[in-house]
């Protein structure tokens, strides 16, 4: 199988980030009782964690690389990720207003999203270069945001039941993803 | 002393970061299928978020508000890397492989940018560490707990100890990711539960005193 | 003087920014400091469990060990992708990365006969799942690699072990035992290729 097919389908479905690498839990939980927001903020870490895959790249290979001070990366890339939020929050807000006004309330979560942080990491450890960093940053999100619209429609209709009193909010909320990620589990044999 | 207590309540049952916050969930889902994983993972974020409160209220009449962020992810970040060489040090060939990925990722774990920008940056030091420590108190016990439930499950073991005899089937998906919402959900409905029960019988004591 | 009070006043602009790099060059001081102080106890951690998988693999133990070059072009095209190659009396030790599930590789030492015959195999690093992939430490799953022979290529099966070649999977940790396995192949293909007499 061609390497991009694989991350592609690697990162989307067999080692989606929330469903079996537990990354990016907390918006998964906190965004995802509107499908409409769910959307919003899978888009914006998508878009992120594209951009911060290929930021991350470049200052690894050029400024940590030849200074020989890898063990930095950790705050390096978390800086890089910082600052192109905020960046991307301006840019969007000159250039945009309706992106801003769906996107916007997002951004400022996604620093700390370990997802975007999880991502820059896995490219570093698996040695990709910048067009599979790329493209693995790209999957990444598309397999984010696919899990928390698909999640964010069972919550939707989980309102509607009768829950045991401890059981209501989250509870019930993990318990319906523990079985989503059952149905993920079925995507093993695919690479 | 009486103040230390409140605090340590504070962090491990009414406000506990797992069971009532239900903050950094990726750590408390992915490193807890032993128990001494869950162990290693909380007491990680408990040194880094006792020392990273202090060290955020030290610096928090200097830091201009622009910056606040950048400032606190930069302190965190110093801390976990410096968590992880010690770790890599000591560890190298037990804990320090089978957490992996989730030490650095310890940098955005909410609860600590959480305690940064709530607590931290408006309390004195000595507060700020004892609310940090209380709640990295209680994100250990919950991650513990968790790991404990998922090992006895999953591997029949406790703590690397076996407990199940090997007839007794072992439930290998309390391993998988599925387990860990499962597991999750159930111990916070368990949670709920019991403060829910708490709360009433509180209530019904102080209303029957009234009653008198 | 007066110039470096007015960087400082409060409603400067550079002000934040002054800040900011104080505690980033202050962080990047400590860190620095902190990796001198553990690199040395990280490598010696390292190099003691390398040299006690090594020490594992070889069953005339490691004295006279001394690693040789991985051969050129094994690496390359269509590569073959070995880490390390250590020659001791009797035969090699080579070590190899497999992919497994966790993210992080599992780092492995394959020992093999002059005959071509897999003499051990250990796990030297791995991240899978405690109670999953992590069985392919128990020495019951490795001790299924010890006297295949490289000629064949290895298959893993799911319905017990029938042939020479096959290695039965771990219960619900199947691509834990591919990566092994085909890092195990690799080893295999090496030999083949650059150590079996002659070559």
């Amino acid at each position: 199988m061609p390497v991009f097919l694989t991350i592609l389908i690697g990162q989307i479905f067999v080692n989606n980030f929330v469903m079996s690498k537990f990354m990016g839990i907390c918006p998964f939980l906190g965004v995802s009782k509107k499908m409409d927001s769910a959307l919003g903020m899978g888009m914006a870490v998508t878009f992120v964690m594209t951009i911060s895959s290929a930021f991350t790249y470049l200052v690894y290979q050029y400024i940590l690389v030849p200074l020989h001070v890898q063990y930095l990366y950790t705050i390096a890339f978390i800086l890089v990720i910082a600052a192109l939020v905020q960046f991307v929050e301006m840019f969007i807000r000159k250039t945009s207003p309706e992106l801003y006004a769906s996107l916007g309330v997002y951004l400022p979560l996604i620093t700390t999203n370990c997802a975007v942080l999880g991502v820059a990491v896995l490219n570093m450890q698996n040695h990709y270069n910048l067009v599979e960093s790329v493209l693995s940053g790209f999957a990444g999100g598309l397999g984010f945001l696919m899990g928390i619209v698909l999640f964010s429609g069972i919550r939707e209709r989980i309102e509607f039941n009768p829950i045991p009193k401890a059981f209501q909010g989250f509870p019930i909320a993990l318990i319906a993803a523990g079985l989503m990620a059952i149905s993920f589990l079925g995507f093993q044999g695919l690479i | 002393m009486e103040s230390f207590i409140r605090h340590l309540k504070h962090g491990v049952i009414d406000e506990n970061p797992t069971f009532v916050q239900v903050l950094g969930m990726c750590p408390t889902l992915a490193v807890t299928t032993s128990a001494v994983n869950g162990l290693g993972m909380g007491l990680s974020v408990l040194v880094v978020l006792t020392l990273s409160n202090l060290l955020i209220s030290l610096v928090r009449k200097v830091v201009p508000d622009k910056i606040r962020i950048p400032a606190f992810i930069v302190i965190i970040a110093t801390l976990v890397t410096v968590i992880d060489m010690i770790l890599q040090a000591l560890f190298y060939d037990t804990l320090y492989q089978s957490l992996g990925l989730y030490i650095p990722l310890i940098v955005v774990n909410c609860i600590i940018l959480g305690q940064a920008e709530a607590y931290a940056s408006k309390h004195g030091p000595l507060d700020a560490a004892v609310d940090g420590f209380s709640m990295g108190l209680g994100f250990t016990l919950a991650l513990t707990a968790l790991g404990a439930v998922r090992e006895l499950l999953g591997s029949g073991t406790l703590f690397g100890f076996t407990i199940l005899p090997n007839a007794f089937p072992k439930i290998l998906m309390m391993l998988m990711a599925p387990g860990g919402f499962f597991v999750l959900g159930i111990l916070m409905a368990l949670f709920n539960f019991i403060r829910n029960r708490k709360d009433k019988d509180s209530h019904r004591a102080e209303s029957g005193k009234e009653a008198f | 003087m007066s110039e470096s009070k007015a960087l400082l006043k409060e409603d400067s602009v550079l002000r934040p920014a002054l800040i900011l790099f104080a505690i980033c060059s202050i962080a990047g001081l400590i860190l620095g400091l902190a990796h001198m102080v553990t690199q040395k106890p990280i490598e010696s951690k390292i190099d003691s469990v390398n040299k006690a998988a090594l020490e594992e693999v070889l069953p005339e133990g490691t004295d006279g060990l001394k690693e040789i070059e991985v051969a050129d072009g094994a690496n390359d095209g269509q590569p073959i992708l070995i880490d390390q190659v250590f020659q001791a009396k009797g035969g090699w030790a080579v070590k190899v990365t497999g992919k497994g599930y966790a993210s992080d590789p599992i780092e492995l030492a394959v020992g093999i006969d002059d005959q071509g015959t897999v003499t051990g195999l250990s796990v030297i690093r791995s991240s899978e799942s405690p109670g999953l992939g992590s069985h392919a430490s128990d020495p019951s799953f490795r001790q299924q690699y010890v006297g295949k022979s490289a000629d064949q290529d290895l298959v893993v099966t799911k319905t017990g072990a029938s042939a020479d070649n096959e290695i039965d999977a771990i219960t619900a940790a199947t691509r834990t035992t591919n990566g092994v396995t085909a890092a195990v192949n690799r080893v295999f293909a090496y030999y083949r290729q650059y150590l079996k007499e002659g070559q």
